[in-house]
């Protein structure tokens, strides 16, 4: 009877009829759940009155002429429309509309791959577990688990579905990669990875602990759900993409394969494009879920609030509201102060620096040829070096030294806050001392900040700071003012090697996280097309140690050229030792390779709120693209010399 | 008997024999190793929180696994991402609880790291709370015996909250002196003639005793005395349906916020925003019934919430307060001093020859000793406690406790045996002789200030003739033999803006002048009080710098920031310690300014037994202490001055511009 019953809802569901109206049934539904939730939540009625009053202008500007009075309205107006513009959050619908055309669009796949009913019982099967768990406080940890295990497997298996549907040509690469995704659910070990990665996705939510202020809630699921979402589907795909060749080639499955029409060439192709189509489906299942729970997050009140976007004292914006808008769910450029780098400034003054300091040291040291080229260059790099030092260091005297940011005219004409951020370094930087520093910016005049030594600081700063021809000047003294009287510290500090820069968002954080996505995604086709090439010619252990170790060098790239910076490989009398000589070497070479696969990290920029402009998005696909074709055409010539039928003799 | 059960036979012995030497000297060691302090705790499993299986359960892949983390902790520090830091420390000290650095590192980025990258006072607050308590709640339930987790936390309490290198400090210091109200109560009060260190411990001791004699639990609790009438007040807290735990610390602050309402003067007005839980409440409270039942079940819950929420043993603070002196628990300097003698009490046994450089007893009791010059220095707490609870802010000005003067010479002999560096005798100069030095130098000047010229000759001797004087100043003694006020005088260059020298004189001339107005001496009164006001704003417009941070405190708001709220509470107080007569005679003499400070608190504490002796022909209390004019307006003043600082709401960088 059962089976009847399937039966005739299988056929139901394989109906055009069927497919169209539900089709048309959810698209419907999807666009008027949009307009309810849109009528629901209303946006806050426009204030039409100006931003400052006249009466306010004058009774903060007593004593200006009209035109300085003029200027000074625009400056708080931009100010407040920087303001505004954060506090437009609450009100964008962008990610409601995303999400329902997201959900329609799976619901739609799903109808059209003739398993429109089918989901519909599995969403009802979920909903009968999930709802009485949730009804129970006891349970409710669980039926969110088990009801974000449902969602993420149900997409996942469309998505699985759907592409295979888009391999479903009949040329020799089509098949071979829909077989591949075939294998990639039906192989226990990229199943049971598969499981647990849906698992560990839908429980990080659940470890988000609720007293954590939302701007770290929010940083940490991101570095957890996106990184470890990367590192899990990435070992998989190392795992599987060795698997999937070498095993076909030790079970003489491949003969099946390679005794028709296909060459190595398309076997290899399709053998990869299966697999990066898996990462492609694995990493959209879990991109969509991070960035809806982000959404989510964001919805929700901050440290302060006392509901979203609202403070309890009436401030605009929370301390914690404030840093999630402009410096976490942001793109942010961030633009280093101008060096002083006096060769390209001012190089006769330069070059006369370097002819004085030649002639010091000939003078204190007769061997020392001050014509040496060589010579010439160490002691140019050396000053210069030696002048930006200078440059970053703040004596304790009273005068401002002055820091200049340049190409900030964006940020000023959108009226966009500003993030100020430093480091400083003092003495020993001991722990326990604090440094009262003093920033001078234009137009809001002295902030007086009580400074922790070594550890990064950061003030919010109107866009108004910026001058016309967008340029941000800071001008810094070591002490504080008091009335009128400049107290100064007792020691001087500096200004770390990029540890004085001024940030702003450049654009959207959700477009920032597309691109971010989409990157991880170009590094997994190279990593499947790094186990391919392993698998071609190596056993599956020789092949997997290969293809991790391809991976971790490249993921630690970072790690290697920070470590090189302190490991030497001479020893303490200035003689070369041989065997750190050789790791130097290798670790120079190998981070050499990998550098701009470790310079995008991809996964630190979206938790910083750093941008990945389009331009590195470009140029990191193309050579990647380039590396991954490079590899491809060894493992074609690798296998088309590989004797696939030798007679063992067994 | 064949060969094979010859075989057994002996197999059989030696496996009995086994046993009874394995049974015999198992327990020999184990009794050794806990006796020398060798085992982290005396249950194995104790304090081993049940992720460690997961630590367990990676092998050999478990000290790889941390180093990779702590090298990305260090890393995200440097890259000022703390939050993730302390994630990361957070698996680290998972997998390995008994990594004593692992921990530390993990408290100092909450307290001092991410604290000073947030921007107001009640944000920093939480993560340096959240260091405290992570060390002490966690930490030291995994390593109770380790010597370096007890120095930092210490460290924590004497330097973040204690000292004032914070812009929140004055913020940490509230906070923490209405959490330890709850938790203990209000500390004993001063009465007339326990005025001596010896009487005054006796008080505090007193204080305490009850909690450190309290049952461990509430069964045990039923099963005294009083226990059929506790176990029936519980049954009436149940059934009122309080939302928090009975006996619990949101418990003990309705009873403390209860009780300090009864006894404002502003009752009537806390008492009309009482909702249904709070008036069934007070009915308890005031239930005749219950008198009796109240006292030990309190105590009860207070040892309870000690031993198992603050990891502290109440009968070791009875233990230092007979030690130290009369500790108000409020002051953050107690916490240090607590954390650090008891890391070195149980630390001290587990050295040996072979391990002694592991273990930091000098920077530990340097920790000691700096708390209880701080006790010394602001042992004496004026905290407002009630509107600290219900607003966040109240008012706390801390005051030179002399009860602490003597204890820094009576434990200065006893650290400086622990340590290997302070050779005193062989050097001719130690760091603890110049501290001591020092210390004695403030004592003197304080007393001196008073006007207890008795006490500032008998510690100037002191300074003369103690053993261990350093020998590097050959102006020393001859500076030392000065008279008494050029000597003061001559302390006081260069030191007028430090905030420990500033609270000790700006006290000592006010109690100079309210000893004066007692005597009659109305010039000398005078005098001393304008001094008090002169060196007051002085330093006020030296040191009080308002900050983004915190603007309802200045950073060195150690003394308020009015001189007549200062002036006029260490006048109402100090009439409190005076017998009646003594009372009397200064607040006839003091200005109608200073007596509104007085006059509710005089009438609280006299109006109800004078009113007794007026049928015996005494007189009224309004007779002895006439109603100072002005008063409607005072009052009327001073709450709409609460009103406003209410008002105040912190003030991000935002507002800066």
């Amino acid at each position: 009877m059962w089976r009847d019953f399937y039966g005739k809802l299988d056929r139901v569901q394989q109906a055009r009829g069927f497919k169209i109206a539900a089709s048309i049934a959810i698209v419907l539904l999807a666009i008027g759940g949009f307009v309810a939730y849109w009528l629901a939540n209303p946006a806050p009625a426009v204030d039409t009155a100006p931003i400052v009053q006249p009466a306010e202008v004058e009774a903060e500007t007593p004593g200006l002429t009209p035109e300085e009075k003029a200027e000074y309205k625009s400056e708080v107006e931009r100010y407040q429309r920087a303001v505004a513009q954060l506090m437009a959050g609450q009100t964008d619908k962008t990610s409601v509309a995303v999400g329902f055309a997201a959900a329609a669009g799976v619901v739609v796949g799903a109808i059209w791959l003739g398993l429109g009913l089918t989901l519909a019982l599995f969403v009802l099967a979920a909903a009968a577990v999930v709802a009485p768990l949730a009804a129970f406080g006891s349970t409710r940890d669980w039926s969110r688990l088990l009801g974000g295990v449902a969602l993420l497997g149900a997409s996942f298996t469309v998505l699985m579905r759907l592409l295979s549907m888009t391999f479903s040509g009949s040329h020799p690469v089509l098949a071979i990669a829909r077989n591949t995704l075939a294998e990639a659910v039906r192989l226990k070990l990229s199943l049971l990875f598969i499981v647990i990665l849906l698992f560990a996705l839908a429980s990080v939510p659940g470890m988000l602990n609720a007293q954590t202020p939302l701007r770290y809630r929010v940083q940490s699921f991101l570095q957890y759900a996106t990184g470890g979402s990367f590192w899990f589907i990435a070992v998989l795909i190392v795992l599987f993409s060795v698997s999937t060749v070498a095993t076909e080639q030790r079970g003489k499955v491949i003969w099946q394969t390679m005794t028709k029409p296909v060459s190595s060439a398309q076997y290899i192709l399709g053998k990869w494009l299966g697999i990066a189509g898996l990462a492609a489906v694995l990493l959209s299942v879990t991109g969509v879920g991070v960035f809806f729970f982000v959404e989510f997050l964001r919805a929700q009140p901050a440290h302060g609030e006392i509901g979203p976007f609202k403070t309890r004292d009436g401030d605009t914006l929370s301390e914690d509201r404030r840093f999630l808008e402009t410096q976490i769910l942001a793109s942010r450029v961030v633009v280093e102060n101008e060096p002083v780098d006096l060769a390209t400034n001012d190089p006769a003054k330069f070059r006369e620096a370097v002819a004085g300091y030649l002639k010091e040291i000939h003078d204190s040291n007769a061997a020392f040829d001050p014509t040496d080229p060589t010579n010439q260059n160490d002691v140019a790099k050396s000053l210069n070096d030696q002048l930006e030092r200078s440059y970053r260091a703040v004596e304790p005297a009273p005068g401002w030294k002055t820091y200049t940011f340049k190409g900030l005219a964006d940020a000023r004409d959108k009226s966009i806050l500003l993030t100020f951020r430093f480091k400083i370094d003092a003495g020993s930087n001991r722990p326990d001392v604090t440094l009262k520093i003093t920033f001078a910016f234009d137009r809001i005049g002295l902030i007086t900040w009580d400074c922790p030594l070594g550890q990064y600081q950061t003030i919010t700063l109107p866009p108004n700071v910026i001058r016309e021809d967008g340029t941000l000047s800071v001008g810094v003294i070591n002490g504080a003012f008091y009335g009128n009287n400049l107290r100064l510290n007792a020691e001087p500090f500096s200004f770390p090697k990029s540890a004085l820069a001024v940030s702003y968002s450049a654009g959207s954080y959700r477009l920032n996280f597309a691109r971010v996505v989409f990157i991880l995604w170009v590094k997994l086709a190279f990593l499947a097309m790094i186990g391919v090439f392993a698998g071609t010619f190596l056993s599956f252990p020789v092949a997997s140690l290969v293809a991790f170790t391809v991976f971790i060098a490249a993921e630690s790239t970072n790690f290697i050229q920070k470590a090189l910076v302190v490991f030497d490989d001479m020893d303490n009398k200035g003689n070369v030792v041989m065997w750190k000589w050789v790791i130097v070497r290798i670790a120079e070479s190998i981070s050499g390779i990998f550098k701009l696969y470790g310079d995008l990290q991809p996964t630190a920029r979206i938790v910083d709120g750093a941008l990945l402009s389009w331009s590195q998005v470009a140029v990191g696909t193309t050579v990647l693209a380039g590396a991954t074709g490079l590899i491809y055409i060894l493992a074609v010539a690798i296998f088309r010399r590989r004797e696939l039928a030798i007679y063992s003799g067994n | 008997m064949n060969r094979d059960t010859l075989n057994q036979l002996v197999a059989g012995a030696v496996l009995a024999v086994g046993m009874v030497v394995s049974g015999v000297t198992a327990v020999r060691l184990s009794v050794l190793a806990a006796r020398h302090k060798l085992v982290y705790t005396t249950t194995a499993t104790e304090g081993q929180p049940p992720q460690v299986a997961l630590g367990i359960a990676m092998g050999a892949f478990r000290g790889i696994f941390v180093n990779l983390l702590s090298m990305r902790a260090e890393e995200m520090k440097e890259a000022g991402r703390y939050h993730e830091a302390v994630e990361l420390a957070k698996a680290i000290t998972t997998l390995q609880p008994r990594f004593p650095k692992a921990w530390t590192f993990h408290a100092w980025n909450l307290a001092y790291n991410i604290s000073v990258s947030t921007q107001t006072a009640s944000e920093r607050w939480r993560w340096v709370n959240d260091g405290i308590e992570l060390l002490r709640d966690h930490a030291l339930r995994a390593n109770p015996n380790d010597l370096h987790i007890h120095k930092e936390l210490a460290w924590i309490f004497e330097h973040k909250v204690q000292g004032v290198t914070d812009d929140s400090n004055i913020y940490y210091k509230k906070m923490l002196a209405k959490e330890w109200h709850t938790v203990l109560g209000p500390p004993p009060q001063y009465d007339p003639g326990v005025r001596d260190r010896k009487t005054a411990i006796e008080k505090y001791v007193a204080w305490l005793r009850p909690i450190s004699t309290a049952p461990s639990t509430l069964e045990a609790l039923y099963s005294t005395e009083n226990g059929e009438i506790i176990r029936e007040l519980v049954a009436a807290l149940k059934q009122i349906g309080l939302p928090e735990e009975i006996g619990g610390y949101e418990f003990l602050t309705r009873y403390e916020k209860d009780r300090a309402a009864a006894q404002s003067s502003r009752r009537q007005a806390y008492e009309s925003s009482f909702g249904p839980n709070n008036k069934a409440f007070r009915a308890l409270v005031e239930d005749p019934k219950f008198v009796s039942a109240w006292p030990p079940f309190l105590a009860q819950c207070r040892a309870h919430l000690l031993r198992d929420h603050y990891n502290m043993d109440p009968a070791v603070m009875v233990r230092f307060t007979q030690k130290y002196g009369p500790i108000d628990w409020r002051n953050p300097a107690a916490h240090g001093l607590y954390w650090a003698a008891i890391g070195v009490e149980k630390a001290a046994p587990r050295v040996s020859v072979q391990n002694s450089t592991d273990f930091d007893f000098v920077n530990t009791d340097r920790v000691v000793i700096q708390c209880v010059q701080e006790l010394y220095r602001t042992g004496t707490i004026y905290f407002d406690y009630l509107p600290t609870v219900i607003t966040g802010d109240g008012y706390y000005v801390a005051d030179v406790d002399p009860s602490f003067a003597e204890v820094y010479g009576q434990i200065l002999d006893e650290i400086r045996t622990r340590s290997k560096v302070d050779d005193l005798f062989q050097r001719g100069w130690s760091f603890y002789s110049a501290g001591y030095d020092n210390f004695l130098r403030d004592v003197v000047r304080y007393f001196y200030r008073r006007g207890d010229i008795g006490l500032a000759e008998k510690y100037r001797n002191v300074l003369l003739t103690y053993d261990g004087q350093n020998l590097n100043d050959p102006q020393r003694n001859a500076d030392l033999a000065r008279p008494l006020e050029e000597f003061v005088q001559m302390e006081l260059v260069d030191r007028q803006s430090s905030p420990n020298v500033a609270i000790s004189e700006v006290n000592s001339s006010l109690l100079g002048s309210f000893f004066a107005l007692r005597l009659g001496d109305e010039e000398r009164f005078k005098s001393q009080l304008e001094y008090a006001q002169r060196f007051f704003l002085y330093f006020r417009e030296k040191q009080a710098k308002f900050t983004a941070v915190n603007p309802n405190d200045a950073r060195m708001d150690v003394l308020g920031d009015n001189f007549p709220d200062l002036a006029g509470i260490t006048f109402a107080r100090q009439l409190q310690l005076w017998p009646l007569d003594d009372a009397r005679t200064a607040y006839l003499g003091a200005p109608d300014w200073l007596r509104q400070y007085a006059f509710n608190i005089m009438k609280q504490m006299y109006s109800e037994n004078l009113a007794r002796e007026v049928a015996l022909g005494g007189k009224k209390f309004e007779e002895l202490f006439p109603e100072p004019a002005g008063m409607d307006a005072f009052l009327a003043a001073i709450n709409e001055r609460i009103r406003i600082k209410q008002l105040r709401t912190p003030k991000s960088i935002n507002d800066l511009r």
